[in-house]
């Protein structure tokens, strides 16, 4: 448990002083926000491999998509300004992720009525 | 650290809600209590809306914190308390190892990606520009050029809708339940 806790602090703090240290010393903004979108799909990574929970599962994909969307946005405002496609994009982004989110809780509460659990190691009948 | 003290003064909001975002996200991802881990994924949200804000992208900025923020958050926190409210995890062998690995694979991205942000060449751009009629363009170029993708999508979320419903009903002839 302690180790546990040990290995969660690592990964904070690798992070968040990474990311600090390497925002302050780029010197274009458009970098910034990439490195933002970075550090948020990788902390979108870890909690999609090492969540048990089937519902912070879905969680961290929301964090996923939120980070291509920064991405996605800035571009669109530093180069493309005049015709935002980028910003239309992460609208249809927004949308399918609204439509994946009612699905996957609609088969999450279908199996919790079946297994009577959202362990991720319980979900395990597709395993050969 | 005097240029670090400069880039932080020349644009103080972005390391402000930045932050904010980055810590309530790892927030989300390593606290124990799944509903608390739910409340501070509006934060999370909220700080990305922040962003686009300072992207100078306000309606996308104000459909994240109507589609995000508030709509999708709801739905998960439903399901939380539909499925897992103050249930423990029972303990399994190999926990330490599992999340060890994660946090190898986690920051073995944020390396790569990082080495290529840094090894690439992306222009110098000062500010972002801002467009003058940011929901009126969107709101042309969906009904004109985007138009197939917007009914497709609508298509799409109906589908979706009817499906979760269909999904989720209860099973007459099931055992349990």
């Amino acid at each position: 448990m302690n180790k546990n806790v040990i290995s969660k602090l690592f990964l904070s703090l690798a992070i968040v002083v990474c990311f600090l240290l390497m925002a302050v010393s780029l010197q274009s903004n458009l970098e910034r926000y990439m490195l933002l979108s970075i550090a948020l799909f990788s902390i979108g990574i870890y909690g999609l491999t090492a969540s048990r929970n089937v519902i912070r599962v879905l969680m961290s994909i929301e964090i996923l998509l939120n980070a291509v969307n920064i991405n996605l946005i800035a571009f669109s405002s530093f180069i493309d300004p005049l015709e935002v496609k980028g910003q239309i994009f992460a609208i249809f982004v927004m949308a399918v992720a609204a439509a994946e989110a009612a699905i996957a809780l609609a088969l999450i509460i279908a199996i919790y009525r079946n297994l009577s659990s959202v362990d991720m190691e319980d979900y395990a009948a597709l395993k050969w | 650290m005097n240029s670090a003290l400069s880039s932080i003064i020349s644009d103080p909001l972005f390391f402000l809600i930045s932050a904010v975002a980055v810590i309530a996200a790892l927030g989300v991802v390593l606290e124990t209590n799944v509903v608390r881990a739910g409340f501070l994924l509006v934060m999370c949200f909220g700080g990305v809306a922040g962003i686009y804000f300072l992207l100078k992208a306000p309606f996308v900025a104000a459909s994240q914190i109507l589609i995000y923020a508030v709509g999708i958050t709801l739905i998960i926190v439903f399901g939380l308390m539909l499925t897992s409210f103050k249930q423990e995890m029972p303990k399994m062998k190999g926990e330490l190892g599992k999340s060890i690995l994660s946090t190898v694979i986690s920051l073995g991205t944020f390396y790569v990606l990082s080495f290529a942000l840094l090894g690439g060449k992306w222009g110098v751009f000062d500010a972002p520009v801002i467009c003058p009629k940011n929901t009126e363009i969107i709101g042309i170029s969906m009904l004109s050029s985007y138009v197939l993708p917007f009914e497709l999508i609508s298509v799409l979320l109906l589908v979706a809708l009817i499906g979760a419903i269909v999904i989720a009903k209860k099973d007459k002839f099931s055992q349990k339940g």
